[in-house]
């Protein structure tokens, strides 16, 4: 069964969903398909999936040496004093 | 040393948070829950998860309040708030999965009470919740460039951590977007933990996520 083309307006109206997971089968294929034939919309898939990339990305970096240093200090104040220091 | 009497000694592995969306378009899995396990293990006197827990906790509180709040000076206050309230309430935890939420509604409520208190500049205190759009398409006009705000010595490595690109595009979002893109993206909740910790419907979340996601796209490629 041929599924009926998507718009480029439509992916791009769609492309959250779409990426999240929250689309069902049919319209992931029409998407899929009108990707196929137009490298524009595939490129703003791809821009989107990046972008989430750099996101999940900065968040695996780890904090920054001062900052760690002193949340580490908190930390080991915290376990020997218990939570006198408020 | 809290817990201890009780003489578990758990090994714990904790899950990294994943990214739902790199490799396959049609995964709705949010991020493995990486707070759970250490939860577990905290409240059962495992010492080594409870650091890890503590220090998690401060992460993400640094990195609410730079990023949604962008006020560098109020995230020492931010951590030590979140340390403190993890340390309490770890004990009277009943269900660890529902550990995460807690933890980002806390932070989000001490770095509300933060802006709360800044009487000396008004002008500036944006909502967390309203997203300031002016546009069709979600962009605003004149959006304040809160999230690089701090231009004191800390501007180079924050820009160091973060990445200034991104670092520059998050601050052009409005700030109830960041919050959102911070959630969803970078700490990985579902939408509806996300509806969760905002207090939005799980729709509002879809359609600020999907904004915010063009808005971002749009950014970033112009630093290209």
């Amino acid at each position: 069964m041929t599924t009926p083309p998507v718009s480029c307006d439509g992916l791009l109206a769609k492309i959250s969903a779409y990426l999240d997971g929250d689309l069902n089968a049919a319209t992931c294929e029409q998407i899929e398909q009108h990707a196929q034939t137009c490298p524009d919309c595939a490129r703003v898939i791809a821009d989107f999936r990046a972008t989430t990339g750099i996101c999940r990305q900065a968040a695996d970096a780890p904090l920054p040496d001062a900052v760690r240093a002193k949340a580490q200090a908190r930390v080991r104040e915290l376990l020997v004093r218990g939570p006198l220091v408020r | 040393m809290r817990g201890s009497e009780k003489g578990d000694n758990l090994s714990v592995t904790v899950a990294k948070p994943g990214n739902p969306h790199l490799s396959d378009a049609t995964d709705a899995t949010s991020a493995p829950d990486p707070y759970a396990p250490l939860v577990l293990a905290a409240a059962l006197g495992d010492e080594s998860a409870m650091e890890q827990l503590l220090m998690r906790a401060q992460q993400v509180a640094f990195r609410f309040s730079l990023l949604v709040c962008g006020h560098a000076e109020d995230a020492e206050d931010v951590m030590q708030d979140a340390l403190i309230r993890t340390y309490k309430h770890v004990d009277s935890i009943k269900d660890p999965s529902a550990f995460r939420t807690w933890l980002f509604r806390t932070v989000r409520n001490a770095c509300l009470m933060k802006r709360r208190k800044r009487v000396d500049e008004p002008a500036r205190v944006e909502s967390l919740d309203q997203p300031h759009v002016d546009h069709a398409d979600g962009r605003r006009v004149g959006t304040h460039d809160v999230a690089t705000h701090s231009k004191g010595p800390d501007d180079l490595a924050l820009n160091a951590w973060l990445g200034r690109e991104l670092r520059t595009a998050l601050a052009k979002l409005p700030p109830a977007y960041r919050m959102i893109v911070l959630l969803r993206e970078m700490e990985g909740l579902s939408t509806r933990e996300v509806a969760e910790v905002t207090r939005m419907t799980e729709d509002n979340v879809k359609t600020r996520l999907h904004r915010a996601r063009v808005m971002l796209r749009e950014s970033l490629e112009a630093t290209r």
